[in-house]
């Protein structure tokens, strides 16, 4: 514990040093550039400019990453609450009640509490992190397949209630997404498989460029429908007044905010998961435990806080199987390993030891990031109002270029780009008949581990579906998993059940 | 809309049905000691063709269900598809002229005729953005954005 507490001093001394604080500003002013296109999120961002950062010095270039991580995180914020163009797929959620917030002109006090969730949730989640470090991955370690396939299916479930109506078009949803990961070539096998005759689905369908098409080009086309793409209006400045009565609002919220943090984090350490379903997951949670679930999606900054606290818990949970194990907890996570590799640096147990100033330095810039793209994000909003003022025939060729080039730089063919256009098409037809995107969404990140424990498990219990209910922790999720799923079904039968002793009102 | 739901749905139903059979061809059983590579599609596919069916049902059963046009006003669908028809020709375009000429002209043709902006202003706007584009993309975070087979043979186009 003392140890801990020495350990991350130690690295806020790294992190605070000149050259290292210069670096993650310039993180932070980057990612946020990057955040708020919608093509480009921290994944892209961290990607595109490794190159860069690989010949600073490995603590400066960490800084830099983290920075741009947060930055990236806060950007995409932006964009998605005041123009429901998610920047980043975590900021997804953040949309479903940030951008009615914006429509009624309360963007300021939306993004004030997305900031200060996220910033919060983010602090409690570095004290957790140094907290339970090793405990937690040990105990995740001791997972196989079936519960990694269980938990998954947890996620599926909590989501299929956050679609609101039918159960049937959410599974749609799912199982749509499910398939697109499957298609091209499978990773166990080697073989081309689901390729509609054609070569250019032989790289199959990436997450990035699906996100890109059904948010980017699908919300374009809905908006040109409506014409509503500039209609948000909203108070230029974030003014202190926003800061505290968002401040005070989300002090009736602590349920939701602890609820999504932990879970966030949760989600965070699990590898392979990251911020895009725990933001989902945050949200869908808080609507079910709601006392007033229709208030959600219409506004409420409750349904704010709970995406961008989970959302933030899960980047830092996700740095702790990375830093701990080795194992990137999510696609940015992976990103920085990369970088860490490039470094000559090999994350686990032995790193915390070796190098303890990468380590702690990093965990602790992550902090100093945190900070300094809440500054960036708060009094620099009447820059981004700025965007708004473009009209929306220059808003449609220009978001249309940028989510071409976002769909391309996923492998680099102009076929990608088609990719694009299609999902783009298939995002407008699923938001007007009323299919929800984000059970797809979340499929689509988690489909091939998804498929891979699954196939896992059945390898072990040599094609056997028990393994998944013999298992006590498989069992436990997997009924958990049922019972969030029926959830909506069984809401308004429990809610005519508690009505019936009271006696009929006298008139 | 009810016409657009059940094709939707029978979308949905083909796409599965298409998803199972390219399933069973690869192997959707149990291959040397585990599940074959088609094997975990199959039953994806196999439950959104249930789905879809469902929905179907749904729809023939139910009189009273989705009401309304799918497109609530005509100028809905001509800006849709304005959105949709110039992109798509801005793709084909890129083939031939590769995209940095395609996006320039794509955003003069956007801005002028559909936009209904100034001369200056769209003549401005359909340099800088591709201009920054350019900048951006291709010379610091080094992605080549694709060319077109005339890309270096025509003048001014590249």
């Amino acid at each position: 514990m003392w140890q801990t507490l020495h350990d991350l001093s130690f690295g806020l001394g790294v992190a605070v040093m000149p050259l290292n604080l210069l670096a993650g500003a310039l993180g932070v002013i980057a990612g946020t550039v990057i955040g708020v296109i919608p093509a480009l999120g921290p994944t892209q961002g961290a990607a595109l400019l490794l190159p860069i950062v690989f010949r600073l010095p490995p603590a400066t270039g960490l800084i830099f990453l983290s920075g741009l991580y947060m930055g990236a995180i806060y950007g995409g914020s932006v964009t998605s609450i005041l123009f429901n163009i998610p920047g980043t797929p975590m900021a997804a959620a953040s949309a479903f009640d940030g951008y009615p917030m914006a429509m009624k002109g309360e963007g300021a006090r939306a993004l004030a509490g997305s900031s200060l969730s996220a910033f919060i949730a983010g602090t409690v989640c570095i004290i957790l992190f140094t907290l339970f470090a090793r405990p937690v991955a040990e105990y995740a370690l001791t997972w196989g397949p079936p519960e990694y396939f269980s938990v998954m299916i947890v996620a599926y479930a909590a989501l299929a209630g956050l679609g609101g109506g039918s159960l049937v078009k959410s599974s749609v949803s799912v199982l749509f997404g499910l398939i697109l990961t499957t298609i091209g070539v499978d990773v166990i096998t080697g073989m081309p498989r689901i390729t509609f005759g054609t070569y250019d689905l032989l790289a199959g369908v990436k997450f990035l460029v699906v996100v890109v098409g059904m948010f980017g080009v699908g919300e374009l086309l809905r908006a040109g429908e409506e014409n509503i793409m500039a209609k948000a209006a909203f108070r230029a400045k974030v003014t202190a007044k926003d800061i505290f009565g968002a401040l005070k609002e989300m002090a009736g919220y602590w349920k939701t905010f602890l609820r999504s943090t932990l879970i966030g984090f949760w989600i965070g350490v699990l590898p392979g998961t990251g911020a895009t379903p725990a933001s989902f997951v945050g949200y869908g949670l808080a609507k079910q435990f709601s006392k007033d679930p229709s208030k959600f999606g219409k506004g409420t900054l409750e349904g704010v806080v709970a995406p961008e606290s989970a959302s933030s818990s899960a980047e830092v949970g996700s740095l702790l199987p990375l830093v701990t194990l080795g194992i990137p907890g999510s696609p940015t996570a992976a990103v920085i390993l990369g970088a860490l590799l490039i470094w000559g640096l090999q994350p686990g147990p032995l790193l915390m030891v070796d190098k303890p100033e990468v380590v702690w330095g990093f965990i602790a810039s992550m902090y100093i990031a945190a900070i300094l793209s809440m500054v960036l994000n708060l009094f620099c909003i009447p820059l981004w109002t700025q965007i708004l003022r473009i009209p929306f025939t220059v808003q449609v060729p220009l978001i249309m270029f940028l989510c071409f080039i976002g769909g391309y730089t996923e492998n680099n063919t102009l076929f990608t780009m088609w990719v694009v256009l299609v999902f783009g098409v298939i995002g407008f037809l699923f938001k007007k008949l009323g299919y929800p995107l984000a059970p797809m969404v979340v499929a689509v990140v988690l489909g091939e581990d998804t498929e891979s424990s699954f196939r896992r498990s059945l390898i072990m219990s040599n094609g056997s579906p028990s393994i998944f209910f013999t298992r006590p922790v498989s069992l436990i999720l997997l009924l958990l998993a049922l019972a969030l799923f029926l959830f909506p079904l069984a809401a308004p039968v429990m809610k005519k059940w508690q009505k019936r002793p009271t006696p009929a009102p006298v008139s | 809309m009810r016409i657009a739901q059940n094709l939707m749905a029978a979308g949905v139903v083909l796409f599965s049905a298409a998803v199972m059979v390219q399933a069973v061809q690869v192997g959707a059983r149990w291959v040397e000691g585990q599940p074959g590579p088609g094997f975990f599609p199959f039953w994806l596919g196999g439950l959104l063709f249930l789905c879809g069916a469902i929905i179907l049902a749904r729809a023939a059963l139910a009189h009273d269900a989705a009401n309304g046009h799918f497109f609530e006003k005509r100028t809905g669908m001509e800006s849709v598809v304005k959105v949709l028809l110039t992109a798509t020709g801005m793709l084909a375009l890129t083939y031939f002229i590769g995209f940095r000429t395609a996006s320039v002209l794509y955003l003069f043709v956007y801005l002028r005729f559909i936009g209904k902006h100034k001369w200056t202003t769209t003549i401005a706007l359909s340099l800088l953005i591709p201009i920054t584009g350019y900048v951006v993309f291709e010379r610091i975070l080094q992605i080549l954005l694709p060319r077109g087979i005339y890309s270096g043979i025509i003048p001014l186009v590249d």
